[in-house]
């Protein structure tokens, strides 16, 4: 197969044609296009320069949502600006996938049968109106992410579904809440950053739906930043929270800007120059070139989302040996390494690694056309069947090029279409007849906290197809994984349990019964300037920045 | 001129009934669920069943047609979901950056348009002339998107003189709202550094725009005047001694300009569909970047407010053209 990196990529060619085109008088542009990685002339040696003002962080996204309540952002888009805003009870700890640590709880502690959960509360802890927290503002601020219906209160109701009932609160500083079932890793749940923070329960009266349309421009956390503004589609400035209960001694930021930035070469144009502080990652082709780019760091860790193109089981790749033959037709190592510039990681199951009861080993990547071919004539697809590969505008294009490619090789055609992320959306999450359902589709996940039922249900479970308007767009069903995802929301406890069905569970997916092609766990490419200090990615924040913990240091 | 504004203004109306017609039934026979994706992928169904009832989708199609136009008849056009705002207010808040960017792209095209493309028709041949036609050639056939990331390359990563991108300088305050126009708020508040700030963001997204602007009219206006030069009424005034700045004046643009009016009212629709391109690249926070992320995100009520507007715009602009075209050229009469 021919080289992916000799190919040239859209970037270099939109460079190289500008050369030709502009001529003399873009001289300078042109000593830039020569190299396969071209760097501005100005930030070749020491890295881009600052000319702003130091204490402002300027945060370019490709999309924001400008919606700052916690009972309703549940997209990435809105995650980012409300990690400065919202605390949670609990956070995650560093880098780590699995610890965590008291925020505005205190202390935690449960009873044996680890149903019963109690939190000491954080005291001095205030609004940033200055209404102080406790016992009462969280039971009633958790009362209504859950009651709200307004799309994030799924991760709380996980476990409470009648907060009224199984959240007591025993003095302003003491709450318990009784979870009806065990549940040895409630704090992973509680330190997710989807429907867990805790909004001032005043913003009750100052709009209707229980002050959704109030919070769509203001916000109401204890966190350390408050919004100043947020004008959709350009930036939302962040503000000091004065009543910050971690302080302002140390050193942060006075200012955090967060930019709308959606097109890919401008957000790295911005790092170039030093427009930009921290940036959204842009394509493999710009991450692989910023990786040598002076002042610039490129993120490395590994999350626990993964890549993965979800095969139909119906029509052609009805039979689990079709799935499985489309598995070994697919070069995931060089896909990832050459196309994806290392932007992603090979799987080693279909969980990402470094989730809980993932077991690396039950998903082996390889390529062996004969054995494809042979699995396709035992599953009854003929040489010369068509498939679809649908994918969205901006995600999947190059891994069903690739597939169409691949595919080929054992005879079968590979249609691609390309729609718009809501039909695309539309498509996989909406009941259609069978000739209508695209065989494959481009996708990616990742869980609201670190749990392998929360990250299979959506996506994996029989109670979650399109029937359900839910995200298993393969129609996937298969008992053990089934029993997996259920057992492990429903008997936690038994960790002995739940760690052999979680085996079984990725042997089956890995091996046997393929419900996708898994294509790569994603790596959190966040870029940085170098002198911003104090940047910890964790794998279960994705694409998230600590704001409070970030400073101004030198390059 | 009273009854041509009052039948153009009722024409208007249909004109505009029109539209809400045709983009309302085909924004909503678009695959995609606006509650799915308001709620985000982990939303239960209940909770995006429940998301619908809020926002009325779940209602007939001809229902939710006629609950739209009885707002908009009220000036309601609709609640955005993905500003999470009422789309009249974002409308408003978009509406002055692109009316400023195309204002000054319309104006710099147009008048750079008039002075070459006479330079050229009065000094045919010469390099002048040369010069004149292979600009136009370039401004209308440079891709906007390609010259936009060019630009975007040369001067600011490569040389540094211009920003990438929005309306200021991240940290910059904009001057009290008056008009909405940067430029024109800062100047008349006295703020003169916000005044070089906002006007050094304009150049590049403007000289973007105003080059197919410029291109076109190059053309149009060399051609008139060539024309223009050779009518007998021409002649007739240099026989009479008239100094050549006033038959260029009084005889040549006057009527040289009436094919280039024309066709720029008609130039604002490519202008439009151009800006869509332009804020995106420029991260420009105008109505094109409203409506291009409403498309993508399938958010009816956004699209069609947006769309309404343009759609407003371009009716009222071709109106102007037309009171223009009496004054220009006093023997036209609208039967």
């Amino acid at each position: 197969m021919a080289s992916w990196d000799d190919r040239y990529s859209r970037r270099q060619f939109i460079r190289g044609a500008a050369g030709v085109a502009s001529g003399a008088a873009a001289g300078s542009l042109l000593a830039a296009c020569g190299g396969s990685t071209p760097v501005s002339t100005k930030q070749k040696a020491t890295g881009p320069a600052l000319n702003r003002d130091p204490g402002t962080l300027v945060v370019a996204m490709d999309a924001f949502t400008a919606d700052f309540d916690p009972a309703s952002y549940f997209l990435l888009s809105a995650i980012v600006p409300n990690f400065g805003i919202y605390d949670s009870l609990m956070r995650m700890k560093g880098n780590s996938a699995t610890e965590t640590k008291p925020w505005l709880a205190e202390r935690i502690s449960t009873n044996a049968g680890k149903s019963v959960w109690t939190f000491t509360l954080r005291h001095g802890v205030k609004y940033s109106d200055g209404t102080p927290f406790d016992g009462n503002a969280l039971k009633a601020a958790y009362t209504r992410t859950i009651t709200a219906q307004l799309g994030a209160g799924s991760t709380l109701s996980t476990y409470i579904t009648d907060p009224g009932k199984q959240i007591t609160v025993k003095d302003p500083h003491t709450v318990v809440m009784d979870l009806g079932t065990s549940v040895p890793r409630f704090d992973l749940l509680l330190a997710s950053q989807y429907g867990t923070g805790i909004v001032n329960p005043n913003v009750s009266t100052k709009s209707k739906n229980q002050g959704h349309v109030y919070l769509q421009s203001h916000s109401a956390g204890t966190g350390a930043y408050m919004v100043q503004s947020a004008e959709p589609n350009n930036q939302i400035v962040l503000v000091r929270n004065p009543h910050y209960w971690g302080g302002w001694n140390g050193s942060h930021f006075n200012k955090i800007i967060i930019l709308q930035v959606p097109q890919n070469s401008s957000r790295r144009q911005g790092m170039e120059s030093g427009d930009f502080d921290i940036s959204f990652p842009s394509t493999p082709q710009d991450t692989a070139a910023l990786k040598k780019t002076p002042g610039i760091f490129v993120g490395n860790q590994k999350v626990l989302g993964m890549d993965y193109v979800i095969l139909g089981t119906y029509g052609a790749l009805a039979s689990p040996l079709a799935r499985q033959a489309v598995n070994m037709l697919f070069p995931i190592d060089q896909f990832a390494s050459s196309v994806m510039k290392g932007t992603i990681e090979a799987p080693h199951s279909v969980l990402p690694d470094l989730m809980l009861y993932s077991d690396p080993g039950t998903y082996k990547a390889h390529v062996d056309v004969a054995q494809a071919k042979s699995l396709l004539r035992q599953a009854g697809v003929k040489p010369g069947t068509q498939l679809t590969y649908e994918f969205y505008t901006g995600q999947g294009d190059s891994a069903g090029l690739l597939l169409q490619s691949q595919l080929g090789l054992a005879g079968l055609h590979v249609k691609i279409v390309e729609k718009a992320y809501p039909a695309f959306v539309a498509d996989i999450s909406t009941p259609k007849p069978v000739s209508q359902r695209p065989d494959m589709a481009y996708w990616f996940w990742w869980p609201e906290f670190n749990s392998p039922s929360d990250f299979c249900f959506p996506i994996l479970s029989n109670q979650a197809t399109p029937q359900q308007h839910l995200f298993n767009g393969g129609y996937y069903d298969n008992a053990k994984v089934n029993t997996a995802i259920n057992k492990g929301f429903s008997e936690a406890g038994d960790s002995k349990l739940v760690t052999n069905l979680w085996h079984q569970a990725q042997t089956v997916m890995g091996q046997q019964d393929p419900p996708w092609l898994p294509i790569g766990q994603i790596i959190d490419t966040s870029y940085l300037r170098t002198d911003v200090k104090g940047y910890v990615a964790n794998p279960v924040y994705v694409q998230s920045y600590d704001f409070y913990a970030l400073s101004r240091g030198s390059a | 001129m009273g009854m041509l504004i009052a039948r153009r203004l009722a024409f208007m109306v249909f004109v505009l009934w029109g539209i809400t017609l045709v983009t309302f039934f085909l924004s909503h026979v678009v695959p995609g669920n606006p509650a799915r994706l308001m709620a985000g992928p982990q939303a239960s169904p209940s909770q995006v069943a429940h998301i619908s009832r809020i926002y009325g989708l779940t209602d007939p199609l001809f229902v939710q047609y006629g609950r739209y136009m009885r707002d908009l008849s009220q000036g309601n056009l609709g609640f955005s979901f993905v500003t999470r705002r009422d789309v009249r207010t974002d409308i408003a808040t978009f509406l002055p950056a692109t009316v400023e960017l195309a204002g000054y792209a319309l104006v710099i095209g147009f008048v750079l348009a008039v002075v070459t493309g006479t330079v050229a028709a009065y000094r045919r041949g010469t390099a002048a002339d040369a010069a004149g036609r292979l600009t136009a050639i370039a401004g209308l056939s440079l891709p906007v998107f390609w010259l936009a990331l060019l630009l975007q390359l040369l001067f600011h990563t490569e040389l540094g003189w211009l920003p990438l991108g929005g309306r200021l300088d991240p940290g910059v305050t904009p001057p009290p709202h008056i008009t909405g126009l940067l430029t024109v708020d800062s100047l008349l508040t006295g703020n003169i550094s916000t005044f070089v700030n906002a006007a050094e963001h304009l150049v590049l997204p403007v000289v973007v725009l105003a080059a197919g602007v410029y291109g076109l009219m190059v053309r149009i206006m060399r051609t008139s005047v060539l024309d223009s030069l050779g009518e007998e009424y021409v002649r007739t005034a240099e026989a009479k001694g008239l100094s050549r700045w006033r038959v260029l004046r009084r005889h040549v643009l006057r009527n040289a300009m009436l094919p280039a009016v024309t066709v720029l009212g008609l130039e604002f629709g490519l202008l439009a569909a151009g800006v869509f391109v332009v804020e995106s690249v420029f991260q420009w926070p105008g109505l094109g970047n409203y409506a291009f992320q409403a498309i993508q995100a399938n958010d009816y009520n956004a699209t069609l407010g947006a769309t309404f507007v343009i759609a407003v715009m371009y009716v009222v602009i071709n109106l102007i053209v037309d009171i223009a075209y009496l004054y220009l050229d006093p023997r036209i009469r609208y039967a």
